[in-house]
C-alpha cells in the first residue's frame, strides 16, 4: 500500500470497490470490442456462422482472413504506399505548420493578420469536391501521391493549436535569446521548438493518423489502382458483394459478378490492419497529450 | 424554386408509340457546377409530333440475336414496354466455348476505361497477366481506372465537371439519377454515339446489336443514343428461403396468401432453438398486397403507393408479424445485421433480397455444405388473388465514350465494346470472366471455369461492366439456375402495367427526400411503436411535404405523353 500524504483520508473499502468497479465497466465497454473484432478475425467461417456474426466465445481458430489479406500483394503494396505517404505527409505538413505558426505569432510579421485571417477563413468554408479537384487538376497532380499530401498539408485547427501554444511563450525567453544574437530561425529552433516538443508531438500525430487514413482524396485523384493506399485497398475487400446495399436489384445483379462475399472474419482482419499502427503510435505520444495539457496551466 | 411543375420541364422522347421521356427535376440545384445550363426546355422538348416519334424509335439499333449461343433453358420474351426479356439459363457450361469473333476487335489502340468495383481490387496492368492476356486477344490496351463502386458519383461529379474525362467512362444508372444536370453535361462530355449505332448501322458490332432493345431504349439522353447499356433482369427482389432446411422439415414452400405466410412464420420460427421466420420481408409485401410500385392512375388520378388502402393492409399485417416476434432480433434492432450472413447460418429461414443475393449465398456456403440450397416462394396475392409483382428497369449501368475522340478510334472503341459483350458460352466471354485456361481458372467438375490462386488475385470484374451482355442465369449451380429461371417465368406474368412503364423519369428531388422520413414513420408502425390508424396521418403530412407537389409533376408527365 503506498502512503498517504498526511492530509489525505484513507479511502474506504466501498469507495475503492465503488471505483474499482466502474473503471473496470469502462474498461470492459471499451475492450469488449476490440476483443470481438480480434477474434472474429482470427475464426474460421464456421465458428462465425455459429456464431451468427462476431465471435465472442473463442472457437476454432485461423489465420486464413491475414493470408488471404496479404496474399495478394496488392495489400502489402498500399501498406507501403501508406508509410511513404504519412510519413513524408507528416513531415511536411509539420514543417509548414511550426513555421507558419511561428511566424504568426510574432505580433510584428509581415501582414500576419490578414494571413490569418486567411486561414482561419478555410474553418468556415470548404470549397467542395469538384472546386478541389479543379484545382488538383490543374496543378498536374492527379495520378500523383502528391495529391494525397498538398492539398491538405496544412490543417488551419492545428496551425492555430501551435500558434497558440507559441503565443504562450514569454517574450523574455525569445527576447534574451535575441539580445544573444539569435537570428528568428535559431530561436524557433533552439528555444522555441524544445519548449513545444509536446504540442509537436500531438500535432504531428494528428497529421499522421489524417495521412494513414487518407482515403476520399484518394479515390479522387489516384487513377491508377497500383498507387492506392491501404485504406482505399482495404475498403475494397470491405464492399465486396455490398453493391446490394446501394439500392435496387439491378445494381445486385450487375454487381454480383465473379466475386465472392467476404467473410465477416476478413472484414475484421482489414479493421485490424488499419488500426494496428495508430495503437501501436498512441501509447507513445500519448504522454505528451497530458503534458501538452498541463504546461502553461500553473503559470497564469 | 420550390414549386413544381414551374421548376422541372419535361420532354418528349418517343419510343415505338410509347413515348420515352425524360423529366428533369431541376429544383434541386445543379450538381454538376461546372455544367450546369440554363433551366427550361431541352431540344426535343414540347409540341412532339408522330414524325419526332418515328425518328426516336429509330434511334436504337437493330436488334439480331446473336446465333452462337442458346439457353438450354428459354427465358421470356417482354412484349411489355421497357421491361427487358427474361434471358433464360444454362445448366451447365460448354465444354469448347466458340469464338464469338473472327477478327480482332481492336486496331492497337491504348485507351482509359473508368469503372466501379465492388471487390478487391486487382494488381494494376503492368503487374496483372490477365489484363494483359484479355488486352492481347482485343488487340488493343485497355488501361482500366478502377473506383470504388460506392463513392464513384463523387469521383465521376468531379471529372465531368472537370472535363477530365477518360475515353471510356461507366456510369451506373442509378448514380446518374444523382447528378441534376447529367442531360447536360452527357453531350459536353460523351460522345453522340447514334451515327454508329443507329439501326443497321450496328452491324460492325454484332454482339451490340444482341443486347435487348429495351435496354437500348434506357441509353437515349436528349435525343441521341449516348451510350452501350448493361442490360438487367425484370425483378427487383423476390422471397428467397431456405430451401434445404424447409425441404428437410416439409414446411410449406409455397403459401398463398398473407394469413398462410404468417402461420407458416409462428410454425417455423423458435427462438429457443435461435430460429427465426423471417428477415427483412416488408418490401416484398408491398407486391404481395397489390400496392403499386410507385404510382397508381385511376380516375384520372394519381395515387401514390402510400395513400392506397393496400397500404394500411400491409402496415397492419407487417405489425402482427413484429408483434409475433416472427422477425430476427438483430434485423429488428439494427439496421446492419448482415441478413445473408443469419440466413447462412439457419438462424433467419425466409428474407427478402435480389435474386444475386441467391448466387452469393450459394458461391459462399455449397462447398462447405454441399446441400445448401436457396428458393423463391413463388409469387402471391395477400388475398389469394392474381398476384402482383414489380419490375426493375431494362438497363443499370452505362458505358460512354469520351467526345471528341476521332472517328476511328471511335469505331475502335466501339469494336471492344462489342468484345466485351460477347454472351456466355463463348471464348470471350470465358477470357473476360475468368482468364486464361490452365493459368486462371482450371475446369472443376461439369467443366465449370474454377479461379486458380493466381486468378483470384489477378481477375476482376471489369471487361464486363464494358458491354454489358444478355442477362442468362448462368450460375454454376444447374439446380439453382433452374429453380431461378422458372420462378421468373412463372412471374413475368403477373408483372404491373403501371402508368408510366417505359417512359424515363427522373424523380424530383425533393420527392425522392421524402422517401427514407416518411417510411421511417411508417416502420414505427410496422414495428408496434404506434397504430395503424396514424397512417393516414403520416400520409398527410407526405402529401403536405411535397407529396402532393410530385403529384402535380408526375400528373404533367402523363399529359405530356398523352397518357392522360
Amino acid at each position: 500500500m503506498t502512503t498517504l500524504p498526511a492530509w489525505a483520508e484513507r479511502p474506504s473499502r466501498a469507495g475503492t470497490l465503488l471505483k474499482g468497479a466502474v473503471l473496470t465497466f469502462i474498461a470492459v465497454a471499451v475492450l469488449f470490442p476490440l476483443y470481438m473484432v480480434v477474434l472474429t478475425s482470427l475464426s474460421t467461417q464456421e465458428a462465425v456462422s455459429a456464431a451468427g456474426g462476431l465471435v465472442t466465445v473463442p472457437g476454432e481458430l485461423s489465420l486464413a482472413a491475414y493470408e488471404q489479406l496479404f496474399a495478394g500483394g496488392v495489400v502489402t503494396r498500399s501498406v507501403l504506399v501508406s508509410l511513404g505517404v504519412t510519413g513524408v505527409g507528416t513531415a511536411i505538413s509539420l514543417s509548414v505548420t511550426v513555421l507558419a505558426a511561428y511566424g504568426l505569432s510574432r505580433p510584428g510579421s509581415l501582414l500576419h493578420r490578414p494571413m490569418l485571417f486567411l486561414i482561419l477563413m478555410t474553418f468556415l468554408f470548404g470549397p467542395g469536391i469538384v472546386p478541389n479537384y479543379l484545382l488538383v487538376s490543374s496543378l498536374g497532380l492527379i495520378d500523383s501521391y502528391w495529391s494525397l499530401i498538398l492539398p491538405g498539408a496544412v490543417s488551419a485547427f492545428n496551425l492555430v493549436v501551435m500558434r497558440a501554444f507559441f503565443m504562450n511563450i514569454p517574450a523574455e525567453v525569445t527576447d534574451s535569446a535575441r539580445i544573444d544574437g539569435a537570428s528568428e530561425f535559431r530561436i524557433l529552433w533552439r528555444i522555441v521548438l524544445p519548449m513545444s516538443k509536446g504540442v509537436t508531438a500531438v500535432i504531428g500525430l494528428f497529421y499522421a493518423v489524417g495521412y494513414w487514413n487518407s482515403f476520399f482524396n484518394a479515390v479522387l485523384y489516384l487513377n491508377d489502382n497500383a498507387k492506392w493506399p491501404l485504406q482505399v485497398v482495404l475498403r475494397q475487400y470491405v464492399l465486396q458483394g455490398q453493391a446490394l446495399v446501394v439500392g435496387q436489384s439491378s445494381e445486385a445483379t450487375v454487381a454480383g459478378g465473379q466475386a465472392l462475399p467476404p467473410s465477416l472474419a476478413l472484414q475484421m482482419a482489414i479493421v485490424v490492419v488499419a488500426l494496428l499502427p495508430v495503437l501501436f503510435v498512441y501509447p507513445f505520444v500519448q504522454r505528451h497529450f497530458t503534458k501538452g495539457v498541463i504546461i502553461g496551466a500553473v503559470k497564469g | 424554386m420550390n414549386t413544381h411543375p414551374e421548376g422541372a420541364t419535361t420532354s418528349r422522347r418517343g419510343f415505338l408509340g410509347l413515348v420515352g421521356l425524360s423529366a428533369v427535376a431541376v429544383a434541386g440545384g445543379g450538381l454538376l457546377g461546372a455544367c450546369s445550363a440554363p433551366t427550361g426546355t431541352r431540344p426535343g422538348s414540347g409540341g412532339a409530333t408522330a414524325a419526332a416519334a418515328d425518328k426516336l424509335t429509330s434511334l436504337t439499333p437493330t436488334y439480331t440475336a446473336f446465333p452462337g449461343v442458346k439457353p438450354d433453358l428459354p427465358g421470356t420474351v417482354s412484349t411489355l414496354p421497357g421491361v427487358p426479356d427474361v434471358s433464360g439459363g444454362f445448366t451447365r457450361y460448354p465444354a469448347t466455348p466458340t469464338a464469338a469473333l473472327t477478327q480482332k476487335a481492336g486496331k492497337g489502340g491504348t485507351y482509359k476505361a473508368m469503372t466501379p468495383l465492388w471487390g478487391p481490387p486487382p494488381p494494376g496492368l503492368a503487374d496483372n497477366s490477365y489484363f494483359q492476356a484479355a488486352n492481347a486477344d482485343i488487340g488493343a490496351t485497355v488501361e482500366f481506372q478502377i473506383t470504388d463502386g460506392t463513392v464513384y458519383v463523387d469521383k465521376a461529379i468531379a471529372r465531368l465537371a472537370a472535363g477530365d474525362i477518360p475515353d471510356i467512362m461507366v456510369i451506373p444508372s442509378w448514380e446518374i439519377d444523382k447528378m441534376a444536370d447529367f442531360n447536360t453535361a452527357v453531350d459536353k462530355a460523351f460522345e453522340d454515339l447514334t451515327p454508329y449505332l443507329q439501326g443497321d448501322k450496328v452491324k460492325p458490332y454484332p454482339l451490340l446489336a444482341n443486347l435487348p432493345t429495351a435496354a437500348w431504349q434506357w441509353s437515349v439522353w436528349n435525343g441521341k443514343l449516348m451510350a452501350v447499356p448493361f442490360p438487367t433482369e425484370p425483378y427487383p427482389f423476390a422471397l428467397l428461403y431456405r430451401k434445404d432446411l424447409f425441404d428437410k422439415n416439409g414446411w410449406n414452400t409455397n403459401p398463398k396468401t398473407a394469413d398462410e405466410l404468417f402461420e407458416l412464420g409462428k410454425e417455423i420460427t423458435d427462438a429457443k432453438a435461435k430460429r427465426w421466420a423471417f428477415g427483412s420481408i416488408h418490401e416484398m409485401m408491398w407486391p404481395t398486397f397489390r400496392i403499386p410500385q410507385e404510382w397508381r392512375y385511376e380516375n384520372g388520378k394519381l395515387v401514390h403507393k402510400y395513400e392506397t388502402p393496400e397500404f394500411e393492409l400491409m402496415l397492419a399485417f407487417m405489425q402482427k408479424v413484429f408483434k409475433e416476434e416472427l422477425v430476427h432480433p438483430s434485423v429488428v434492432s439494427s439496421k446492419g445485421a448482415n441478413e445473408k450472413d443469419l440466413m447462412a447460418a439457419g438462424q433467419i429461414l425466409v428474407y427478402r433480397d435480389g435474386l444475386g443475393g441467391w448466387k452469393e449465398l450459394l458461391q459462399q456456403h455449397r462447398g462447405k455444405n454441399p446441400d445448401f440450397a436457396m428458393g423463391a416462394f413463388p409469387v402471391f396475392a395477400h388475398d389469394g388473388g392474381t398476384p402482383l409483382m414489380y419490375h426493375g428497369t431494362a438497363a443499370g449501368i452505362f458505358t460512354f465514350v469520351k467526345k471528341g475522340l476521332p472517328k476511328e478510334k471511335v469505331e475502335e472503341i466501339l469494336s471492344i465494346l462489342n468484345w466485351c459483350a460477347a454472351p456466355f458460352g463463348t471464348r470471350e466471354y470465358e477470357l473476360s470472366n475468368f482468364g486464361v485456361e490452365g493459368k486462371h481458372f482450371k475446369r472443376g467438375d461439369n467443366g465449370i471455369p474454377e479461379l486458380t490462386d493466381l486468378g483470384r488475385k489477378e481477375v476482376a470484374y471489369t471487361y464486363g461492366f464494358l458491354g454489358g451482355r444478355p442477362l442468362y442465369v448462368d450460375w454454376p449451380y444447374p439446380d439453382a439456375v433452374k429453380l431461378n429461371v422458372e420462378w421468373q417465368n412463372a412471374s413475368f406474368q403477373y408483372l404491373e402495367k403501371g402508368p408510366f412503364d417505359g417512359i424515363r423519369v427522373q424523380r424530383p428531388s425533393k420527392y425522392s427526400g421524402l422517401q427514407v422520413p416518411t417510411e421511417d414513420k411508417f416502420t414505427d408502425i410496422m414495428r408496434g411503436r404506434r397504430p395503424v390508424s396514424d397512417a393516414k396521418q403520416i400520409v398527410s403530412e407526405w402529401q403536405r411535404d411535397g407529396g402532393n407537389e410530385a403529384r402535380d409533376f408526375y400528373m404533367k408527365v402523363l399529359q405530356d405523353n398523352g397518357r392522360a
